[in-house]
């Protein structure tokens, strides 16, 4: 009788979990900001990073390349960089866009706080 | 407490209870939901304010009007040379002058007919600019190519000297008070819009904004409010030559009373 018990405590913790599962999740939004630049689609992020890459590759200033790309959001912004290039490679981008991104990216290993974390 | 006292619907209360504790703590605190991703045209509006501004820097990079409209266009924004314009405005009171440039530019280029050189060429390496160039050509000799890489010159305007070439009083009671309007014109008498015009005080303070903010006035207007009996100087440009003395004229309505006029300048190369 008693590991019945057991049995049904078991059972009705799994199931209060994947309750709490459910409200934290559904809760998620309610402390989240609105939506941002960090959540942007990839098509648009792509894109935002293609413009940052112009810019770099007009004035050279890779401080303001990571300021800019920093508004993408948490990772590194060399990260944000390369996952761009991967991204905009799979979206058709011409090789002239690529590389104009890939020389974006090389000004930014110039700066150690784009380091990528391990 | 012995389990085996309690009875059957407490024990799955107790369960049910922990359960949903340790499974909302554990996405409250480990392992947040996904968030949903969003286009460009769903951004806050101070996002949307940095994606126009990069595009316009982009365009002041590269000259390509083609891209820099499909860029906006994912902003999914209606009239959008008047919110650029907006912007530069903006910008411009806070002080960022290459944002504002590059913002005014922009709406300007967005204002021209699109010329029929057609899309941007690229290569790999180097973009051709095919496009109107932000500000009107001064000088027959077609947009050079752009090399990505090569260290930025100015924009022609922005080399050009400016010169006061007439200066008149205007006695509009209509007009706001001490109205200074500026109207900068190529050398054949083509207005220019996104240059750079500054305005400094007797006292030492200076105001800069760009021509082609007001999109009614034309693309070579723009104005400033000047206080009674301040003298101003003007200058057009980075080159330009400074217009010095300019008071706002004292006027007198139909009755007589006197009021503060405002000045029409014009500076041409």
């Amino acid at each position: 009788m008693r590991g019945g018990r057991f049995l049904w405590f078991l059972i009705s913790l799994a199931i209060g979990i994947v309750l709490g599962l459910a409200a934290g999740w559904a809760a998620a939004p309610l402390r989240a900001p609105a939506g941002a630049a960090q959540d942007l689609q990839s098509p648009d992020k792509t894109e935002w990073v293609l413009m940052v890459a112009e810019v770099y590759a007009a004035d050279g200033d890779a401080a303001a390349a990571a300021q800019r790309l920093a508004q993408l959001g948490a990772p590194p912004v060399l990260r944000v960089a390369q996952e761009a290039i991967i991204n905009a490679t799979q979206l058709g981008y011409t090789q002239s866009d690529l590389d104009t991104m890939a020389r974006l990216v090389h000004g930014l290993q110039s700066l150690p706080s784009a380091e990528p974390q391990p | 407490m012995n389990s085996g006292s309690m009875r059957p619907s407490v024990v799955i209360l107790a369960g049910l209870v922990i359960g949903l504790a340790l499974g909302f703590a554990y996405t409250w605190f480990y392992l947040p939901a996904p968030r949903d991703q969003i286009a460009a045209s769903q951004l806050p509006a101070a996002d949307k304010d940095r994606y126009r501004a990069l595009a316009a820097l982009a365009f002041a990079a590269n000259g390509d009007r083609v891209r820099a409209e499909a860029r906006l266009q994912r902003l999914g924004e209606d009239r959008l040379s008047a919110v650029i314009d907006a912007q530069a405005q903006n910008a411009a009171q806070a002080g960022s002058a290459a944002e504002a440039r590059a913002l005014a530019d922009l709406a300007a280029a967005l204002r021209s007919p699109q010329t029929a050189g057609g899309p941007t060429q690229s290569l790999p390496g180097i973009v051709t600019v095919t496009t109107a160039p932000a500000r009107r050509a001064v000088t027959a000799t077609p947009p050079p190519a752009f090399l990505p890489f090569a260290s930025p010159t100015p924009p022609v305007a922005e080399r050009l000297v400016f010169r006061l070439t007439s200066s008149d009083a205007v006695c509009d009671p209509a007009l706001p008070q001490g109205l200074l309007q500026v109207y900068v014109v190529d050398a054949d008498g083509e207005q220019l819009p996104g240059v750079r015009v500054s305005v400094t005080a007797e006292g030492g303070q200076t105001d800069v904004f760009y021509t082609g903010l007001a999109a009614d006035m034309g693309p070579g207007y723009a104005d400033f409010l000047m206080s009674p009996q301040a003298r101003y100087t003007v200058t057009v440009g980075d080159a330009g030559e400074p217009a010095t003395g300019i008071l706002a004229p004292v006027c007198e309505r139909p009755g007589g009373d006197p009021y503060m006029g405002g000045i029409r300048t014009r500076f041409r190369p």
